[in-house]
């Protein structure tokens, strides 16, 4: 049942909509972590979670999770799968007893005891309308459904969007304690790279429906830095060393990709360590190459 | 399943307890009429007023409740789940999408049996306190205005799985039900023409005046009455034939109507999903 290397593994994922394609992807989400999925808005990660869901259905690829093929087990990895979405998916005026009775009868592994511990922790109540909630007990509220049937891969779609850093702060501390054991896995795709940095073992960055980057956190971090320096010094740098720069008045910033050999080619040159944030940046204005 | 029902029946339970309320009231409404009739004030209009008073009274009870129960128990979620976001969470659920609509089809055949139950009992209660002894042919009214009601709900929901705009959806169905009704007006009304022109030789349609046409009737032995009621006979005469040998037809129908409107909310389902 557990005997499996990757929670998910995507193969060549394509979906083509008018005006956007999502262009044969491919990543995979290892057992026991937790993955950040970047990208600035329209760049694929929605199409990408959809389709892990199925709720759209990919036009080619394949796409694994637990070890299975998931469109033949689809009704079964669903089981073990569950979804959280920026905005609450629930009818207004549902409360959280109703959902609780509702999702009983549909989750197999559905705990109530778990759902109403969780329902206590985060002092939801019991009995009030969805549509008299706030925004961040709403987004407890999915969490404590999420969380209440025992699933092994938990699929976020901008799920800390828009709550502000307490309840971020708590919910990310769920997540921790939810990675405790071994066989989950978290797939999170966040604007709030700082977010990821605190509690991602890997990030896939996609841009355009393309992957640009995916790997371990911290070998992106340290392969990554930003090369500080002068206008006249940045006109020596060859353009294949670099993502690309932002260039002012006084000087150029370049975010490279492979500081090691930097340091080595370019002896003396400030490079400071870049956040997930820079790399975004940098790497979405790749084609320009220059920017300011 | 179990779940999806629930749902439907906590999205729509308030619906369904303002039209229980309504009725209760309408029927507390029709009592109070027929007693007043008795030993109030309506008999103080004439025994002949009064009675029509219990008729109509009587009739709302039986039909009027019977309606409006109907017509607000049959849940409809399917705008709901659009714009609350259900629509893309359901798909993340361990349920197929022939399950999803589904579960809206049975609360809504359950919906049916209990109201067809609650008009039986209506019904069986309102004759002893009308003083009317039991009209059989009213067992098949009362379901049969349940299945036309169920019938355009089925339809709206098929459209609102297909179409994603609530409006445009509301819009498609109003044009086709008034389509139905003008086709159906239109089509009567040529056929009872025919039949009078057939059985007097005479276009009686043609702009004539009713002097004229009583005039242009008594030349051939007959009058507007006995054409009508000729027409009546033939009329209960073709649905006594039906009734007799293709009753069969009815279910037939609306089960095809059903698998139908099942078939293609399920498809709308998956493709709004993007998944066909």
């Amino acid at each position: 049942m557990n005997d499996y290397e990757n929670a998910i593994e995507i193969k060549g994922l394509t979906k083509h909509y008018d005006g956007f394609t999502l262009d044969g992807i491919s990543f995979d989400v290892p057992k026991g972590s937790i993955m950040g999925f970047i990208g600035q808005n329209g760049a694929g990660k929605s199409t990408t979670i959809y389709s892990l869901l199925g709720i759209v259905k990919p036009d080619e690829g394949e796409i694994k999770i637990f070890g299975k093929d998931f469109r033949e087990n689809e009704l079964e990895i669903k089981h073990d799968i569950s979804a959280v979405f920026d905005e609450l998916p629930f009818h207004e005026q549902l409360n959280a007893k109703m959902l609780d009775r509702m999702l009983s009868h549909i989750f197999k592994d559905w705990s109530s005891e778990t759902f109403k511990s969780y329902l206590d922790r985060f002092s939801l109540p019991y009995k009030k309308k969805f549509g008299r909630f706030s925004k961040g007990m709403k987004m407890k509220l999915q969490i404590a459904a999420a969380l209440s049937h025992n699933a092994r891969l938990l699929i976020m779609d901008e799920a800390t969007t828009g709550l502000d850093p307490v309840v971020r702060n708590e919910i990310l501390d769920i997540f921790m304690e939810y990675l405790q054991d071994e066989d989950h896995s978290i797939l999170m795709s966040s604007h709030i790279t700082s977010d990821l940095e605190k509690i991602a073992d890997s990030v896939t960055f996609i841009d355009k429906g393309k992957i640009l980057l995916t790997g371990y956190k911290d070998d992106i971090l340290a392969s990554h830095g930003i090369l500080k320096c002068t206008k006249s010094d940045y006109a020596a740098i060859d353009k294949a060393d670099y993502i690309s720069a932002r260039v002012s008045d006084v000087g150029a910033e370049l975010l490279i990709s492979d500081r090691a050999a930097c340091e080595r080619k370019y002896p003396g040159a400030v490079i400071d360590s870049a956040a997930l944030d820079d790399i975004m940046v940098y790497y979405v204005n790749r084609e320009k190459k220059e920017w300011s | 399943m179990k779940g999806l029902m629930l749902k439907e029946l906590y999205l729509s339970r308030k619906l369904r307890l303002f039209g229980a309320v309504i009725w209760f009231v309408m029927t507390v409404f029709c009592v109070l009429v027929r007693l007043s009739a008795l030993y109030g004030n309506i008999a103080l209009l004439g025994e002949s007023s009064a009675e029509r008073a219990c008729d109509i009274a009587y009739y709302i009870m039986v039909f009027g409740g019977s309606m409006i129960l109907y017509a607000l128990q049959f849940s409809n979620s399917v705008v709901g789940d659009e714009k609350s976001g259900f629509r893309i969470y359901e798909h993340t659920l361990p349920v197929r999408e022939e399950k999803l609509v589904g579960a809206v089809y049975l609360t809504n055949i359950c919906a049916f049996g209990a109201v067809t139950l609650v008009n039986y009992i209506v019904l069986l209660i309102a004759g002893p306190i009308f003083g009317r002894s039991l009209d059989p042919r009213f067992l098949l009214y009362i379901p049969a205005i349940g299945l036309t009601i169920y019938v355009l709900s089925l339809i709206k929901g098929t459209l609102n799985y297909c179409i994603r705009n609530p409006k445009k959806a509301s819009a498609i169905l109003t044009v086709c039900v008034l389509a139905v009704y003008f086709g159906a007006f239109f089509g009567f009304a040529a056929w009872i023409n025919r039949f009078f022109e057939e059985r007097s030789g005479i276009d009686l349609f043609s702009g004539m005046s009713e002097t004229e046409r009583e005039a242009a009737l008594e030349k051939v032995g007959l009058t507007e009455t006995q054409l009508m009621k000729e027409f009546e006979d033939k009329l209960m005469d073709i649905l006594r034939w039906l009734g007799d040998n293709s009753w069969w037809l009815v279910p037939l129908i609306l089960g095809s109507l059903a698998a139908l409107c099942f078939f293609l909310s399920v498809r709308g389902l998956k493709r709004r999903g993007g998944r066909c």
